[in-house]
């Protein structure tokens, strides 16, 4: 679910590269060394889990997973989805360049929203309230991204009102495949290692400079 | 550590191989008056609904219309020249890798056209001898906008602002919610080391003092 370059208006594009810095930048401040790890391999789960593409009528869609990435990452999402996002652009080709920051934003708040979501329900606690919150959780997160990509479709123009319908339509099955895979996770993780989703942010944060260098 | 890199790099190179199933692409083929131009992902499925635009090497940008539900379109040039063909949608471009159409002359009168002695194939094409007889689409004139630019700022700074916000208060929320219980564990497990040291300061000072004791009896 990512716009290519070339479709957004220049102060969509312009203005989703400003936010999605401000949104890295701050995951950045709570990046500490022993989530690097964590950070990388749910970059991996994205990146693969966005190129494996199933065909719904006239075009296809993707599991997303970042609602996955939400709840295990919490506020350090923006930095796994961004490596990722990057390497499908100047990669695959996917999305785009220079509407980066717009595609982050979209997937971020997804991802938050998830996370939001989990934490709201109890998600942590025990592996049947994992299993409905991660449901709930992960299928918002692809829907709410879902309309924010519409937003900006609308925003390009009425010539991709087609593409709008077929986002909306494409993306309800999505959801609940992805509320499922999702809620089945955040269980298992619960029940297996559940420090996982409640140490996430440590206190002794480093500075957004330092953990680019040391960390990049 | 080196062992480490290299399963990393394989692992990285596996991931990417049904990724690179999903990259968009192009081919062409001449035939009559213009070009048959056919969009397709890397698995060889069609790519319907493209956004498509020819340009010149000193000229802008022109949108020759939307590829139909077989990812074809038909593209015939105004003048000769090296027109590059990009096509764009669904998050997908061909923007980096543009089909490139050189024309010497223009093309072919009207009365020619379906001449299969004229029709000329993009390499691509030819080495996977694809059937050439295929539904084209027309062109759609391109739509204008038509809002008042400083509305359409306005709105987009606007939702970037409160999109950004909403995100970083979520971000700032879920650190709050996983650093009391990351806190607290901490915590606790230092008060159970202290008391574990101060029980073993105990013991040994018990043990210090018995022989003490024990020494002037």
């Amino acid at each position: 679910m990512h716009i290519a370059d070339g479709i957004l208006p220049v102060s969509l594009v312009a203005g989703g590269l400003v936010g999605g810095a401000a949104v890295v930048g701050t995951s950045l401040r709570w990046l500490a060394p022993a989530n690097v790890p964590r950070v990388g391999l749910l970059t991996a789960a994205f990146f693969v889990a966005s190129s494996i593409h199933v065909p719904v009528g006239p075009t296809s869609v993707h599991l997303l997973l970042h609602g996955l990435v939400g709840i295990i990452l919490g506020p350090l999402s923006s930095i796994a989805l961004l490596v990722a996002l990057a390497l499908q652009a100047l990669l695959l080709f996917e999305g785009g360049t220079t509407v980066i920051g717009f595609n982050l934003l979209t997937m971020t708040c997804g991802a938050m929203l998830a996370r939001t979501i989990f934490d709201a329900l109890g998600g942590a606690t025990h592996p049947t309230r994992a299993a409905a919150a991660g449901f709930l959780g992960g299928a918002i997160a692809v829907y709410g991204s879902t309309l924010i990509v519409v937003f900006g479709l609308w925003m390009a123009g009425e010539e991709w009102i087609r593409l709008r319908q077929m986002f909306l339509l494409a993306h309800l099955p999505i959801a609940l495949i992805e509320g499922a895979v999702v809620g089945s996770a955040a269980a298992f993780i619960v029940r297996v290692k559940p420090d996982l989703l409640r140490s996430t942010w440590s206190r002794s944060g480093v500075c957004p400079l330092h953990a680019a260098v040391v960390y990049s | 550590m080196i062992r480490q890199a290299i399963y990393t790099l394989l692992t990285l190179s596996l991931a990417g191989v049904p990724a690179l199933a999903h990259r968009l692409d192009a081919e062409y083929e001449r035939v009559g008056q213009g070009y048959r131009i056919e969009f397709f992902m890397g698995d060889g499925s069609a790519a319907p609904d493209l956004r498509v635009t020819a340009q010149l090497a000193d000229g802008e940008p022109m949108e020759i219309g939307r590829t139909d539900e077989n990812g074809i379109i038909q593209f015939v040039p105004p003048s000769p020249g090296e027109w590059s063909i990009v096509g764009t949608g669904a998050g997908h471009s061909t923007a980096r890798h543009p089909l490139v159409i050189r024309t010497d002359a223009l093309p072919e009168s009207s009365a020619n056209a379906g001449d299969a002695a004229s029709t000329e194939h993009s390499p691509a094409t030819q080495a996977a001898g694809r059937d050439p007889t295929a539904q084209v689409s027309e062109a759609v004139a391109r739509s204008s906008r038509g809002r008042f630019p400083a509305l359409e700022v306005f709105v987009s700074l606007a939702f970037i602002t409160v999109l950004t916000l909403i995100t970083l208060l979520m971000m700032r929320r879920s650190a709050a919610v996983a650093s009391r219980p990351a806190d607290l564990d901490q915590l606790s497990h230092e008060v159970a080391h202290l008391r574990e040291a101060v029980r073993q300061l105990r013991t040994e000072m018990d043990a210090m003092k018995e022989p003490r004791e024990a020494g002037p009896r």
